[in-house]
């Protein structure tokens, strides 16, 4: 596979400071069905309330405040609640020590199958991918240097729990800090240490990352994200009512990672980081493939990684001239002028396309 | 248009490094088949420049009748940026290259305006219509009886060339493709390019190679058969012509039984017509037997296959 360093190509620069918003006016939760809706117009609002509830999912108040009634952005609609800045909270659950709980009772705290199958597997090293899948991105990174003690004492706790001898957090190139800093903690339990791979995309992509580290089937890989889920559902044993995301482009010299309260709206961040754009296109999720969206419709929710803000409408499409780069530089070694199950929609073919199509749109019409 | 990141490289920048290696071709065409005739006063002053006039009036030809077809028939918007970025010259010139310098002015260029302005129309053509101009220029020498690659100095006058003339360029051939050396630079320089498919002209070359070493157990004749594979023109095909991106696979394997076929083709088509229209004979049936025969056909029969297999399951159900 042909390795691309898209970060230094296109001069993308590391962010090293982190913003925070977890104070907003209003917070807007996403509501599909309105019979589905828990709670009453003006009713007190508590962190941890569940908000909506149906067959697929759980939503629950990142704040304490007043349900506001419901209102329309963009194409949906959404539940209003004002914050009352006190942060009450409803869940009482008291965290837990993993230290004293057993393996088996563990894991049936989990809710995610396959990260089960792989605690359950591991007898090895754990590695644990803090890579991004998107250049433009330094959430993870953020995520690591705001939270390392937390994470440091959740390693220490699977160290003994599923008894391994490593953990090792695998980091990009570029996140100086922990390269010049960090160094492995030795343990009771065992050791964890941190892992320096290049900085080539999508090489933060779960399944990559694992054919490029692990050669035995003892060692497993999991994603920060899974880490995290460990963190607050189990051992916290609350809901983590806050997330990071990058707003980054290259209409911008310098990005912002935010930590922000979850279902806070686009606009209201852009405000508090006094960002004001002119003439741009802000993509989703992927500077590569992402959808072009129109901010004033965006509300934070798990599913939005980070916003990439881009000169407008660069490139016109020319026709196929059958080069093959696409062929060269997909990860999984597809053709990407054919439809496939195992593409992993990184937008590497439409990156390096030298007639500026959009392969991945092209092959899913 | 899209406002997704993009890398640098782009068509352009492709376009122009083919054409640095055809002009390292096209000077010493023009060295070859003009000034040493020019020296040697058997030539006029604008002969001299005859090959560089040929590529010249096919650009001419090719941008102008290209920009009529995308400003007033399909109406393009953005049209220069889609005539700067189109590889319809770079081909071409490639043509010009392996023609015979005798080639005659008013005869190319009629033949050229109909290849453009079909090719224009039919832009999705599968098989490599390049190749197929080629042949159909030779034809029309062949029709006029002025059939010749030799120079005027090499039709008066005989010689006896060594392997490293013929490796220098010294020998009989099309205007620019007479130096494998040359050829070599110019590979080495395409090699740099992105979506150049560099291991095409070495697979090819190679099964070319291994046919020749067979055919020596059945030859005495090894001189003939080594000069044989030093044809600048089989080289010229492969390096060139065979990898000419849109009618060449992109997934690897593809690829190495499409230069299998071409090497095995070119060999067959060197012996049975000429070494200077074998490859592109070989190229052109290469092209129809993989892409529109070989891959059409097994769709066929792997879809048939499914049917059928859907069809008895259905039956053994019922």
């Amino acid at each position: 596979m042909k390795t691309i360093d898209i970060a230094n190509e296109q001069n993308i620069k590391p962010i090293n400071n982190l913003n925070k918003y977890l104070n907003p006016e209003f917070v807007y939760i996403p509501i599909k069905n309105n019979l589905c809706l828990q709670v009453l117009l003006n009713e007190k609002i508590y962190k941890g309330t569940i908000i909506y509830k149906d067959e697929l999912q759980c939503l629950y108040s990142p704040i304490s405040g007043k349900f506001k009634g419901l209102v329309k952005i963009g194409q949906s609609d959404y539940a209003v609640i004002a914050n009352d800045f006190e942060e009450l909270s409803i869940l009482n659950g008291k965290a837990r020590n993993l230290l004293k709980i057993k393996k088996d009772d563990f894991l049936k705290l989990i809710q995610d199958k396959n990260l089960v199958e792989k605690l359950n597997s591991v007898t090895g090293t754990l590695y644990i991918n803090c890579l991004e899948n998107e250049p433009y991105f330094f959430n993870s990174y953020m995520l690591i240097k705001d939270e390392s003690k937390v994470i440091i004492e959740a390693c220490k706790d699977l160290l003994k729990l599923l008894n391994l001898k490593k953990i090792v957090l695998v980091i990009k190139n570029n996140y100086i800090d922990f390269l010049n800093n960090e160094c492995d903690i030795i343990s009771e339990f065992g050791t964890i240490s941190y892992l320096n791979v290049p900085n080539i995309y999508p090489l933060g992509y779960d399944q990559l990352l694992q054919n490029y580290l692990i050669h035995n089937n003892c060692d497993k890989l999991i994603n920060i994200s899974d880490l995290m889920q460990l963190i607050y559902q189990i051992k916290k044993n609350t809901i983590r009512d806050f997330q990071y995301i990058t707003i980054y482009g290259n209409t911008m010299n310098i990005g912002y990672v935010v930590k922000v309260k979850k279902y806070t709206y686009l606009i209201d961040v852009f405000k508090k980081l006094d960002l004001n754009f002119g003439n741009v296109d802000f993509i989703l999720n992927n500077s590569l493939m992402g959808e072009c969206i129109n901010p004033n419709e965006i509300v934070i929710s798990d599913q939005i990684k980070g916003i990439i803000v881009n000169k407008k409408g660069q490139y016109d499409e020319l026709p196929c001239n059958n080069c093959g780069l696409c062929f060269e530089v997909c990860p999984v070694k597809i053709n990407p002028l054919i439809k496939s199950d195992k593409c992993l929609k990184c937008g590497l073919c439409n990156y390096i396309c030298p007639a500026k199509i959009n392969v991945v749109e092209r092959i899913q019409k | 248009m899209n406002s997704l990141v993009k890398a640098k490289n782009n068509n352009l920048k492709i376009i122009l490094l083919y054409y640095c290696s055809i002009f390292i071709l096209l000077a010493y065409g023009i060295y070859k088949n003009g000034w040493l005739l020019y020296r040697k006063v058997l030539v006029s002053f604008i002969y001299l420049f005859k090959p560089l006039i040929l590529i010249l009036g096919s650009l001419l030809l090719s941008y102008g009748i290209s920009f009529l077809f995308l400003k007033y028939i399909k109406k393009e918007p953005n049209y220069l940026y889609k005539l700067l970025n189109n590889y319809q010259g770079v081909y071409l010139s490639l043509i010009v290259l392996s023609l015979p310098i005798n080639i005659d002015f008013i005869n190319y260029f009629l033949i050229i305006i109909i290849f453009i302005i079909i090719d224009n129309i039919f832009s999705n053509i599968k098989f490599n219509s390049y190749c197929l101009l080629k042949l159909i220029i030779i034809l029309s020498m062949i029709l006029l009886k002025y059939y010749n690659y030799q120079s005027i100095y090499e039709t008066n006058v005989e010689t006896a060339l060594t392997t490293l003339d013929l490796f220098m360029g010294r020998s009989i051939g099309g205007i620019g493709t007479t130096s494998v050396f040359w050829m070599i630079i110019s590979y080495f320089i395409l090699s740099t390019l992105p979506g150049y498919k560099k291991d095409i002209p070495i697979t090819a070359l190679t099964s070319y190679l291994i046919l020749m070493v067979i055919t020596l157990f059945f030859n005495q004749n090894i001189i003939e058969n080594f000069k044989l594979l030093i044809n600048s023109e089989t080289i010229f095909g492969f390096i060139f012509i065979a990898t000419i991106p849109n009618y060449s696979p992109i997934v690897t394997s593809e690829k190495r039984l499409y230069a299998i076929l071409c090497g095995i083709l070119t060999f067959i088509f060197n012996k049975l017509i000429n070494p200077f229209e074998g490859v592109f004979i070989a190229i052109l049936v290469n092209n129809i037997i993989f892409d529109v025969i070989f891959k059409f056909k097994i769709d066929i029969y792997v879809k048939k296959i499914y049917n059928y297999v859907a069809k008895r399951d259905a039956k053994n159900e019922y």
